[in-house]
């Protein structure tokens, strides 16, 4: 407005009310504005945002947790953004929302997130017959009931904080879902290796295999991988609780899967069958006769084919190595 | 009373820090987050502050303030700590991530 001084003659009220109306800003919905709060009341409160009249911002949009008292929210004075929700009304009132802006930001962050892969941690608040719920980001979030690894019962689990993974962040069908095992895995995958032998106990006993728990992680012991002879059943080799060796065979941190094998730790077919202790005392000498034919095969293997191939070539070759 | 304050995340080879809003108890998110060192997240949060001419410039030059000793913490060897002792030096940011 400095602009107009009294060099401008001829600018007269008429060209001052048409420049009013030239910048009279029309608000619309979807617009993120900034506005001080100019009073609160129990169902609401009304906001300055530069309009002709006060915009009004109900209790319900105020934020995404839910407030007993505007207060907890919004005190007299302050500013901050506001989305705009509607038009003005016959009374020229827009009404705002807060929680709308709370919900674009918290996913924006919970979508950097999880493309960082990132761990958080967040305290189950309740569980239900399919799993927990906690808060990340000030968004509910569903963790399934095969994704926590702990051996408390699901009912005593609420106010347990968990470091936590994304499996499914997707806005649009408001799903955000997370894994506590995917998150335990991974920090424990970054310290075991494929041909590592370790002392597990067996924890469930499955037809397809047994789960061993390695350090407070799960891994799974396939049916195939216990024997170079045939196994009917787990059942035939292993009980709840007993105490073995394995050997890892492979870390999938993608999918929170550690494999394990008995198999490749026979000095003779079928010893896991007939005397798993004899299995065990040799477990160490034959892993390293394991990791010198994988180390032999990827040698051998890089001389002859072009590095990226090798990778897949070798997982192929660890699933059939016998 | 602050009326904002800084979050972080310890990432694996990033830190990540984003803006909230701060109303009585209640933390209200004011940006998404920004990283460094791969993004220069100072110069980032500066722009995305300085963009929001709403934020005094008092409130503007203490939370980037705040960023640079987080920042300076985490460089020199603070990434390498547990967050527990993170968040006993920076009591007022809500730190979060691995280990």
């Amino acid at each position: 407005m400095s602009r107009f001084t009294a060099a401008d003659v001829g600018f007269t009220t008429e060209d001052f009310a048409a420049l009013l109306d030239k910048y009279d800003y029309h608000f619309s919905p979807g617009e993120i504005v900034a506005g001080t709060v100019f009073s609160v009341e129990p169902r609401g409160a009304l906001i300055d945002i530069g309009a002709k009249t006060a915009a009004f911002l109900p209790l319900q949009e105020m934020s995404i947790s839910r407030l007993e008292d505007p207060h907890e929210m919004l005190q007299p004075g302050e500013t901050r953004e506001f989305f705009i929700l509607t038009e003005e009304n016959e009374e020229g009132q827009l009404t705002l929302s807060i929680r709308r802006i709370e919900y674009m930001r918290a996913w924006e962050r919970v979508r950097q997130l999880q493309k960082e892969d990132a761990t958080v941690r967040s305290t189950i608040f309740a569980t239900n017959r399919g799993g927990a719920l906690v808060r990340i980001e000030g968004l509910r979030g569903f963790i399934p009931g095969s994704h926590i690894s702990t051996r408390k019962p699901k009912e005593e689990l609420v106010g347990e904080e968990l470091p936590l993974k994304f499996l499914e962040v997707d806005e649009d069908r408001n799903r955000l879902v997370l894994s506590h095992r995917r998150a335990l895995v991974e920090r424990k995958m970054n310290k075991l290796e494929v041909g590592e032998v370790v002392v597990g106990t067996v924890r469930g006993i499955k037809p397809y295999g047994a789960f061993i728990d390695i350090g407070g992680v799960s891994g799974l012991l396939h049916i195939s991988e216990i024997s170079h002879d045939h196994v009917d059943t787990p059942h035939s080799v292993f009980n709840v609780n007993d105490e073995v060796k394995v050997m890892i065979i492979d870390l999938d941190a993608e999918r929170g899967r550690i494999s394990l094998s008995t198999k490749q730790l026979e000095p003779n077919p079928g010893d896991m069958i007939r005397d798993p202790k004899l299995v065990y005392e040799k477990a160490e000498e034959m892993a390293a006769k394991y990791r010198e034919q994988l180390l032999a095969a990827k040698q051998g293997q890089a001389a002859e084919v072009p590095p990226e191939v090798v990778e897949e070539e070798l997982e192929y070759a660890a699933a059939a190595v016998e | 009373m602050p009326k904002f304050a800084l979050k972080a995340l310890w990432l694996e080879n990033d830190l990540a820090i984003a803006v909230d809003q701060v109303v009585a108890k209640n933390r209200s998110p004011l940006t998404h987050y920004f990283f460094w060192p791969r993004d220069d997240a100072w110069e980032q949060l500066k722009a995305e502050l300085e963009s929001k001419t709403w934020i005094s410039e008092v409130d503007r030059i203490e939370l980037l303030n705040r960023a640079t000793e987080l920042i300076n913490y985490w460089q020199n060897g603070g990434r390498n700590r547990p967050i527990s002792e993170a968040q006993a030096q920076f009591p007022d940011i809500l730190i979060g991530g691995n280990s």
